[in-house]
């Protein structure tokens, strides 16, 4: 899909700035709690470009949302710092613009959706208003001209009788339909980028489906980059160009969805293909990772796998991995990835 | 919404009649002969009691009493006080004094309220915010008549701000008061809006108003103000109701001739009559109120109101 | 195709930043446990939870501190005092002659009444009845509360319909002018009495604030279970639906104890509540109402005291209800 992306309405776009469209760089985060710090984002660096679809792949923990919070500048804070790295947009670190500027760079250029609709939708003011608040407050359009253009989205979003349905308040619509809606409302001012944490995991399997279609068909009109987050390795294979798994607050694996789906570089990953029944298994056991995700207050030394890796040796955990170079766009954070690589049958855990 | 409003009249109806009875129960049922009580030391004869008795419907069982009294009730006749003056008389000249005072208190209430909810709401842990808790626990802390007492020690008394007691002064007299009667809501207003106001600064929608890209202003004042002013709003039209019953103590301290001294004295000297037909107009007043809350919530939550 | 282990929970996790910005303690620090699960750093018991961020609390520590030295005022006055409240002399507050009101003085620290007792032995005593009542009233209205609460939960229907009206129509009724209107009609008003009339308005907001609770634990998966194992109503109950109802409960009635001691004072003051020769703060204050203007002493220092103790209860309460509920902050 990123070809047809590519393909047409990239020229149209004007390119004025040196390097990749997104460059995230050695990023942490951390959550001052009483009970101690969580160190949620470790240093995790990506790109991206216009047209593509960059999946980020972990569970909750991962810090896969809070990297994604990041970059829009909406982490809580207290108790939430970005204490390290760099955000680049179009050649601009947004950790370092004033907030008159990030906000002009919220929704207007990197938007967001997110998980739950229902409560990420203001559950007092109607859809209509939501929409076109953004041209209200962006564009400086009237109230009428923003009801015109938040119809013009709703239909856009293939929300039926978008007319009739602009004064209804969000609790009226179904969890699909109120996605769309959040989807219409990012895209109205037409972004560079859209961040999408776990945009469908509320919803029906059929109506993901609907949501991952709706968005791979809006990327190709519009060419912008999107960041898809999710825990589900299902929606990741159908829309995506290049994955970045996270474990821990780290990057373990990147690299295209075929190569990391087809042999994982990376023991973490490796479990969690392993661990997605398929069809042509059946009768086979699945095989689950074992342990449990580390404590974000008490990630283990060496390599944070460790404890739950089947390769693990002493150097994992004396030794933190560092990305190693699989191939040309592809990196692992394991010492053994070769090992990893070459095993034919994932290692049961 | 048609219908959730006559749902919910006709759920009070009955909360009406059980209030109403409970009172009248309580005030002509209950050991103490109001007959006595009138008469005070000097015996009445035993004719005089008769047409009381009849009068009042007192030999009656106490249902038949109290139907025949609600029944006179609805047709504006709250019965006379056992001096023979009309009881509607007496509120009618009673009752505006009250619902000044009381509006008073409500504006006094509801703007510091609002005030100080606000700066301590959008700005946790700070100064401000401890000061507002502290003080705020300290208010709710000290009994009305209390700090009644001290308002006209200190502010009428030494510092001669205003009037001591009494309401020959208009406007003026009725200020200390009202600010007693109303420091107590004030205080829950307070944390009321701080504690809904952090709530809904952590919503998510509130993140996505700032994902929007809209200013700190916009996000607080648009997408959050307006959610966490419902529970304040509710919270004064109830406190509306309920300052009646507020007025009673204040009232008493400051004494102004209004509904509350009034009932007070008239459960002192058992006129029974008297004190029915105002707790009855207050619980009527207090379910309105109510009404008008729900209907409120209604209007400023679209999620209540296509139930 | 979603991952068994990669299953997200739904309660809030790590992942979600925002939700972490909780003042409280026990939020954040509940939602790390739940998102690491590993070796969880405590266990994640409610009420464990609770006092370990209460006893570090001042807002927690002070009021205790204040209610214990109340608790032996109210218990032993005489550790306070070796006077007798009931022993007055009018003579007491003549000086040079002339009949005053004598305000504190050498050996008498709060001064003397009208009728020439020290001020300061009967305003030490005056912490029993208070203190008996506020206790006496909120037990046995929390009581009926939990019962009746537990059953309208519990059991809905026409229960719970008879029930909640029941508590609309006392809440119709302030607790003021209820507790005047009972109380008028007893010849003779002693700590028993002044309780049971407030205690008749107040359990209906306690009775609310279990149902609910009852209804949201009912509604819990455990509870679910408990119940498809063939656990008997009696025993779920008792064995899940009280234990994990009762915080806001506790709470509230914490805040109640100070609340009845304010009405207590108020009933007194007004001349329906205790009587003399009841040693009372509100009596003491009732009894000085027309000289206070001349004598603030006689109204500061019973009013002191009765400020400080319901402050305590009050104070108590918040404190306990954020560490039990965050949300309720």
């Amino acid at each position: 899909m990123s070809d047809r992306a590519t393909g047409v309405i990239h020229e149209t776009r004007t390119r004025d700035y040196e390097g990749h469209l997104l460059e995230v760089e050695d990023l942490q985060v951390e959550f001052r709690t009483p009970y101690g710090v969580v160190n949620a984002v470790n240093g995790i660096s990506y790109t991206l470009d216009p047209g593509e679809t960059l999946a980020i792949l972990g569970e909750s923990g991962s810090g896969k949302s809070v990297s994604a919070q990041a970059i829009m500048g909406i982490i809580d804070s207290p108790p939430g710092f970005v204490t390290n790295g760099s955000i680049r947009y179009k050649g601009r670190d947004l950790l370092k613009l004033p907030e008159s500027e990030k906000r002009a760079v919220r929704g207007r250029e990197i938007a967001m959706i997110f998980q739950d609709a229902l409560t990420a939708l203001n559950p007092v003011f109607t859809v209509g208003f939501q929409i076109g608040e953004m041209f209200r407050v962006h564009r400086g359009a009237s109230r009428q001209e923003a009801k015109q253009k938040a119809i013009e989205l709703m239909d856009r979003v293939r929300i039926p009788s978008a007319k009739e349905r602009v004064g209804d308040y969000p609790h009226q619509f179904s969890g699909g339909m109120r996605q769309r809606v959040m989807i219409a409302m990012a895209l109205s001012l037409d972004p560079d980028i859209l961040i999408a944490d776990e945009p469908t995991t509320a919803l029906d399997v059929t109506v993901q489906a609907q949501i991952m279609e709706l968005l791979d068909d809006l990327q190709s009109e519009t060419g912008m980059g999107l960041i898809l987050i999710t825990h589900d390795l299902g929606v990741v294979a159908d829309v995506s160009d290049r994955l970045a798994v996270m474990y821990a607050g780290k990057i373990v694996e990147t690299g295209s969805v075929y190569d990391v789906y087809g042999n994982p570089a990376h023991p973490y990953t490796e479990g969690l293909m392993a661990s997605i029944p398929r069809i042509n298994q059946k009768g086979e056991d699945l095989s689950p990772i074992r342990g449990a995700p580390p404590n974000l207050m008490r990630i283990p030394p060496g390599c944070p796998f460790h404890p739950r890796c089947p390769y693990a040796r002493q150097r994992c955990t004396e030794e933190v991995p560092p990305l190693y170079e699989v191939s040309a766009d592809r990196r692992s954070a394991c010492h053994y990835w070769e090992e990893v690589i070459s095993s034919k049958e994932p290692q049961r855990g | 919404m048609g219908r959730f409003f006559i749902r919910r009249t006709l759920e009070i109806i009955p909360v009406f009649f059980g209030a109403t009875f409970l009172i009248f129960a309580m005030v002509f049922a209950l050991p103490g002969d109001p007959i006595r009580a009138l008469a005070g030391e000097k015996p009445l004869s035993p004719a005089v009691q008769r047409q009381f008795r009849e009068e009042y419907n007192l030999d009656d069982p106490l249902p038949v009493q109290y139907g025949k009294y609600i029944a006179g009730f609805a047709q504006g006749d709250f019965g006379q006080t056992f001096r023979g003056e009309q009881v509607v008389d007496i509120m009618k000249e009673k009752f505006p004094i009250t619902a000044r005072l009381a509006l008073f208190a409500f504006l006094f209430e509801a703007t510091l309220g609002i005030i100080a909810g606000l700066l301590a709401g959008l700005r946790r842990g700070s100064f401000v915010d401890n000061l507002v808790l502290v003080s705020t626990i300290t208010v709710v802390s000290v009994p009305i008549f209390v700090l009644g007492f001290l308002a006209q020690l200190i502010l009428g008394a030494e510092l001669g701000w205003f009037p001591v007691a009494g309401i020959q002064d208009g406007t003026m007299s009725y200020l200390l008061p009202a600010m007693v009667l109303g420091s107590l809501s004030l205080c829950y207003v307070a944390r009321l809006l701080r504690t809904s106001l952090g709530e809904n600064l952590r919503a998510d929608y509130v993140r996505t108003a700032t994902a929007k890209g809209l200013s700190r202003m916009r996000v607080v004042g648009r997408h959050t103000l307006r959610n966490s002013l419902i529970p304040v709003i509710t919270f004064l039209a109830v406190d509306l109701g309920y300052l009646m019953g507020g007025a009673i103590v204040t009232e008493s301290i400051f004494n102004v001739p209004g509904i509350g001294r009034e009932v007070f004295l008239a459960i002192r000297g058992q006129e029974g009559p008297l004190v029915v037909g105002i707790v009855t107009a207050g619980v009527l007043i207090f379910m309105f109120a109510n009404l008008v809350v729900d209907l409120l919530y209604a209007v400023l939550d679209p999620r209540i109101r296509y139930e | 195709m979603e991952l068994p282990v990669l299953e997200e929970p739904q309660q809030e996790s790590i992942d979600q930043g925002p939700t972490m910005s909780g003042p409280d303690p026990a939020g954040p620090g509940a939602a790390v446990t739940a998102a690491a699960g590993d070796a969880p750093l405590r266990q994640a018991s409610l009420w464990g939870d609770a006092w370990r961020s209460l006893r570090k609390n001042p807002f927690f520590v002070v009021p205790v501190m204040l209610l214990i030295v109340y608790t032996v005022m109210a218990v032993a006055p005489q550790l306070f005092t070796d006077g007798d409240p009931l022993a007055c002399n009018v003579r007491n507050n003549i000086v040079d002659g002339q009949l005053l009101i004598r305000g504190p003085t050498e050996g008498h620290p709060f001064g003397f009444d009208i009728q020439g007792c020290d001020y300061y032995t009967r305003v030490i005593y005056g912490a029993r009845v208070s203190l008996t009542i506020g206790l006496l009233t909120v037990f046995f209205s929390s009581l009926i509360a939990v019962t009746l609460g537990s059953l309208s939960g519990f059991y809905g229907g026409w229960v719970d319909g008879l029930i909640a009206r029941f508590a609309d129509i006392i809440f119709a009724i302030p607790l003021v002018l209820g507790g005047i209107i009972v109380l008028n009609t007893m010849d003779s008003r002693g700590v028993p009495q002044v309780s049971f009339a407030l205690l008749l308005f107040i359990w209906p907001t306690t009775m609310r604030l279990m149902r609910s609770s009852v209804l949201s634990i009912k509604e819990m998966d455990y509870v679910a279970a408990a119940r498809a194992l063939g656990g008997s109503d009696w025993r779920i109950l008792r064995s899940h639906i009280l234990p994990n109802g009762m915080a806001p409960v506790i709470v509230y009635s914490t805040i109640t104890v100070g609340i009845i001691i304010a009405v207590e004072a108020t009933l007194s003051f007004l001349g329906v509540g205790l009587q003399l020769p009841a040693v009372s703060w509100g009596l003491m204050i009732s009894g000085a109402q027309f000289r206070i203007l001349e004598y603030p002493h006689l109204l500061f220092f019973p009013a002191a005291f009765l400020v400080v103790l319901v402050f305590s209860f009050i104070l108590l309460g918040d404190a306990l209800r954020d560490a039990l509920d965050p949300r309720l902050r």
